[in-house]
């Protein structure tokens, strides 16, 4: 089984490979043919969505449709890829894009607003060719398909995002573990809790957008690390040389927080946002941890709720929202999960999303913070 | 010429809320993140730097707060983190839980002496 491969995603490789992975390349393994097929479906599967898997097979003009994914993997996928309607490398392009999105704790960080021309000119395509050509990276337009790595690997890197609009994306894959429940065994005479391990893929992403902000998309860890603002400063790490680390600062979501826990208040409904859940805390130590059905409208449908958080939001002591969790409506139909943490920069996105999806409910949320 | 450094923007709001901490007349505590919040400090690592002062100089008082992993509610606080023990009863669950010392202990600043263990 190959672990890594480059395939060209944009256009004609560039002249000189990067330097690492032993200068495997797409010239001595095709366009990722010899990928065990069976790694590739397990990552297809924990990775994309359905809907991303039935628009491709759609546009092959392959039978599309499946209610599950072991119905989509038995009866459209394998058939389509052993009759060559299907490349491993169509699969390859889907897992690229829903990798970048969904399912993912984003850290908000902004570059000093001075020094955004200096940050343009590091992020030009020139630049960063250099920089990733010293660093031996994917070079522009090359994809490295690290299903499982035995160390964190940069797998992309690409100027341009959803066409051509100046940004600057970095993809790292890594390779986590879940245990699944410990079973208890007796071993040489002595009781043991034995947990099965199971590895599966990690992909975090770093975008910079040109005016300033930038993004860490990490995928949940298998366990809490010692703490997702270390992981992400280890995901910013990877950018010494491109920018200058010193003018980073997180991007604070207080405001939104503040504006999303006052919709539980009768008037303050939003047609874009439900308000779900709400922590409160002030300067005397209190904390109020309060919830309402999804199912019944969130907050503002309580009959209950709002009186009580306004008890404590006028009860001195400089009250202010810690965390809250809303759902967006996108485009008036899907709800999207998203839970501000008590973290100051951090947003977690729950559900699997499109790049579409995922650009509408981050903007969304920018916008009232920025707004407030 | 050689006189004092002028303050920034961010050193004056933390300059703030460390007058408002000292100058209360009753109890009053700022976490961690809410001193980032209200802050906004160029950087984690600058607020860093400036609190580590603040604090060496005693102009900061800090105490380590457990917090319940379960409920989120207020176990014990202690003085230094190296007084918070690896187990401990967590009083608003009857259970007794192995502390996080990443997760479950959190940095208060605070007005007074606090009542810390």
């Amino acid at each position: 089984m190959f672990d890594l491969q480059y395939v060209d995603i944009l256009g004609p490789a560039a002249a000189q490979q990067p330097l690492c992975f032993g200068g495997q390349n797409m010239n001595e393994f095709g366009a990722f043919d010899e990928v065990d097929q069976e790694t590739l479906l397990k990552v297809l599967e924990t990775q994309a969505t359905l809907a991303a898997v039935r628009s491709l097979l759609k546009a092959k003009g392959v039978s599309y449709s499946a209610s599950s994914w072991s119905k989509m993997l038995a009866t459209r996928i394998k058939p389509a890829l052993e009759n060559g309607s299907i490349s491993n490398a169509d699969l390859i392009g889907v897992i690229r894009v829903a990798e970048e999105h969904g399912n993912k704790h984003v850290r908000l960080f902004r570059y000093n607003v001075e020094n955004l021309t200096e940050l343009s000119d590091a992020i030009s395509d020139t630049a960063v060719s250099a920089w990733g050509e010293a660093n031996g990276y994917p070079m522009a337009g090359q994809y490295v398909f690290a299903a499982y790595p035995e160390t964190p690997t940069v797998t992309e890197i690409r100027v341009g995002d959803n066409g051509s609009d100046g940004s600057f994306i970095l993809k790292i894959a890594r390779t986590e573990n879940r245990r699944k429940r410990a079973v208890l065994q007796e071993i040489d005479g002595s009781e043991f809790f034995v947990a099965e391990r199971v590895s599966y893929r990690a992909v975090d992403v770093v975008k910079i957008h040109l005016d300033g902000l930038i993004e860490v998309r990490m995928d949940p860890r298998s366990e809490p690390p010692i703490s997702y603002s270390g992981s992400a400063l280890a995901a910013l790490k990877f950018l010494d040389g491109l920018v200058d680390r010193s003018l980073i600062g997180e991007l604070s979501l207080a405001k939104a927080k503040s504006a999303f826990s006052e919709l539980h208040k009768e008037g303050a409904s939003s047609e874009d946002f439900e308000l779900y859940e709400a922590s409160l805390k002030n300067d005397w130590g209190d904390r109020i941890l309060s919830s309402s059905q999804v199912e019944q409208g969130g907050m503002a449908s309580s009959t209950v709720m709002p009186g009580i958080i306004e008890l404590f939001t006028v009860g001195g002591h400089d009250p202010y929202c810690e965390r809250v969790r809303v759902s967006y409506k996108f485009e008036g139909v899907k709800k999207i999960n998203a839970i501000l943490t008590e973290d100051i920069n951090e947003i977690i996105f729950t559900a699997q999303l499109s790049r579409e999806e995922h650009e509408g409910v981050l903007g969304a949320i920018l916008d009232v913070n920025s707004a407030s | 010429m050689f006189g004092r450094r002028q303050q920034r923007d961010w050193e004056l709001r933390l300059e703030k809320e460390v007058q408002k901490l000292r100058s209360a007349s009753t109890y009053r505590e700022v976490t961690l993140n809410r001193l980032k919040e209200l802050v906004d400090a160029p950087s984690e690592q600058a607020l860093s730097d400036a609190i580590f002062g603040l604090v060496s100089d005693g102009k900061l008082k800090v105490v380590y707060r457990v917090v319940s992993p379960r409920t989120r509610a207020s176990i014990a606080t202690f003085k230094s983190p190296l007084d918070v023990p690896e187990t401990m009863l967590d009083e608003s669950t009857g259970e007794t839980i192995d502390v996080d010392r990443f997760h479950d202990v959190e940095a208060v600043y605070v007005n007074e002496a606090a009542v810390a263990q």
